[in-house]
């Protein structure tokens, strides 16, 4: 594949679906400076990863599937040391904050971070609408373990939901 | 707050997205991974080529000083010299191959559990190279005793002069040199060895968590 098909690629990706990007690596990174390291890892692996894109899955679930690779494998202080990478704190900003906040979204995404690494992953595809059956291709599971999996997490979720409703939070 | 709210601030995500992105710094950190990316094939295709070219070069001079020596009814010790040689380039070569280790992939696998097997693999092999060392001392060693066999036949051959002095402060200089490479390569490795430990523990729990069932 040509470099400038590769490039074309990318950036139609990028345009139609940086929010998964942005979604995996909010639901990976502990701090705002991990969560843009992250970015830029899952950026340049999906770069990387367009010529072994054989179009056989949706493009959302190819950019899922790498970004979750990613942000499963990725250890921050790793990547530099092995790669010699650019630090993001000394390069301009990648990720800039917006002014307002969802507070329904900090929910969410706190409720994510406390999972294990594995079922965040689920919980990020669950809410993102994908099927039982992608999910499983995804990640390596069976439909069944997925099924169970889920039940456990939405179980968690609505708990929380209404031991904070009972609380008045 | 129930959860179809909460689904709604999600899906809301696509069209208002919680960060903006900055594409000039996005552009630059691709670009410079495309030259790191490039500069990395660039080495290795080199390496590959010295290797090949060297190793060959040195194995027809050898046979051809061999041939040369049985021609000219040379003292067989000569012919005897330039096969050990040329069996020591030989050894030399497939000792740095066994223990050069898997190169990165760009792949990538079809489900996150293969990529944590193939990632955990990786971490494996890496760690069983810095037990390697034995292979690239060997290596190393073989080639180095291989010129020095050679040049030696070489030399004595054609009664070439040479102040033996000078040899023996030039195998000196070589030994030196080769227990400082084989030193610092050690070090390297030790000190690589406990990130390697944790990412390769992480990499264990992480199949552990997706293998378990329920």
């Amino acid at each position: 594949m040509l470099a400038s098909e590769q490039n074309t690629v990318f950036q139609g990706w990028m345009e139609a679906h940086t929010a998964i990007l942005y979604k995996v690596a909010r639901a990976y990174g502990a701090t705002h400076s991990d969560r843009e390291d992250l970015f830029q890892e899952i950026a340049l692996q999906l770069w990387h990863s367009v010529g072994a894109w054989r179009g056989d899955c949706a493009a959302a679930t190819w950019i899922y599937r790498v970004a979750l690779n990613t942000a499963l494998a990725w250890r921050r202080k790793e990547r530099r040391h092995l790669h010699g990478r650019q630090d993001i704190e000394d390069a301009s900003r990648l990720l800039v904050v917006p002014c307002v906040h969802d507070p329904r979204l900090d929910w969410i995404y706190r409720r994510i971070a406390e999972l294990d690494e594995a079922n965040r992953a689920l919980a990020l595809l669950m809410l993102d609408g994908f099927s039982y059956r992608e999910m499983a291709r995804v990640l390596g599971l069976s439909e069944s373990n997925v099924g169970v999996r889920l039940n456990r997490i939405k179980a968690a979720l609505a708990a929380q939901l209404a031991r904070e409703g009972r609380d008045g939070l | 707050m129930d959860f179809d709210q909460i689904l709604e601030a999600w899906q809301a995500q696509k069209t208002a997205p919680p960060y903006g992105l900055n594409h000039d710094a996005l552009r630059q950190a691709l670009r410079a991974e495309e030259a790191q990316s490039q500069r990395m094939q660039r080495h290795r295709r080199r390496l590959m080529w010295f290797m090949w070219m060297f190793g060959t070069g040195m194995a027809i001079w050898a046979g051809f000083w061999i041939a040369i020596t049985i021609a000219n009814g040379w003292p067989v010790v000569y012919a005897v010299a330039s096969g050990a040689s040329l069996g020591l380039f030989a050894l030399g070569a497939g000792a740095l191959w066994a223990g050069r280790g898997r190169e990165p992939e760009q792949k990538f696998a079809n489900s996150l559990e293969e990529e944590v097997r193939r990632s955990l693999a990786r971490v494996d092999d890496q760690l069983a190279m810095t037990k390697r060392l034995f292979l690239f001392v060997l290596g190393a060693a073989s080639i180095v005793v291989g010129a020095k066999l050679f040049a030696w036949t070489t030399v004595r051959s054609q009664d070439i002069l040479v102040s033996s002095d000078g040899s023996w402060w030039w195998t000196a200089l070589v030994a030196a040199v080769f227990v400082w490479v084989a030193f610092k390569v050690r070090n390297g490795m030790r000190n690589a060895r406990p990130t390697l430990e944790l990412r390769q523990r992480h990499l264990r729990e992480l199949l552990a968590a997706l293998g378990s069932r329920g």
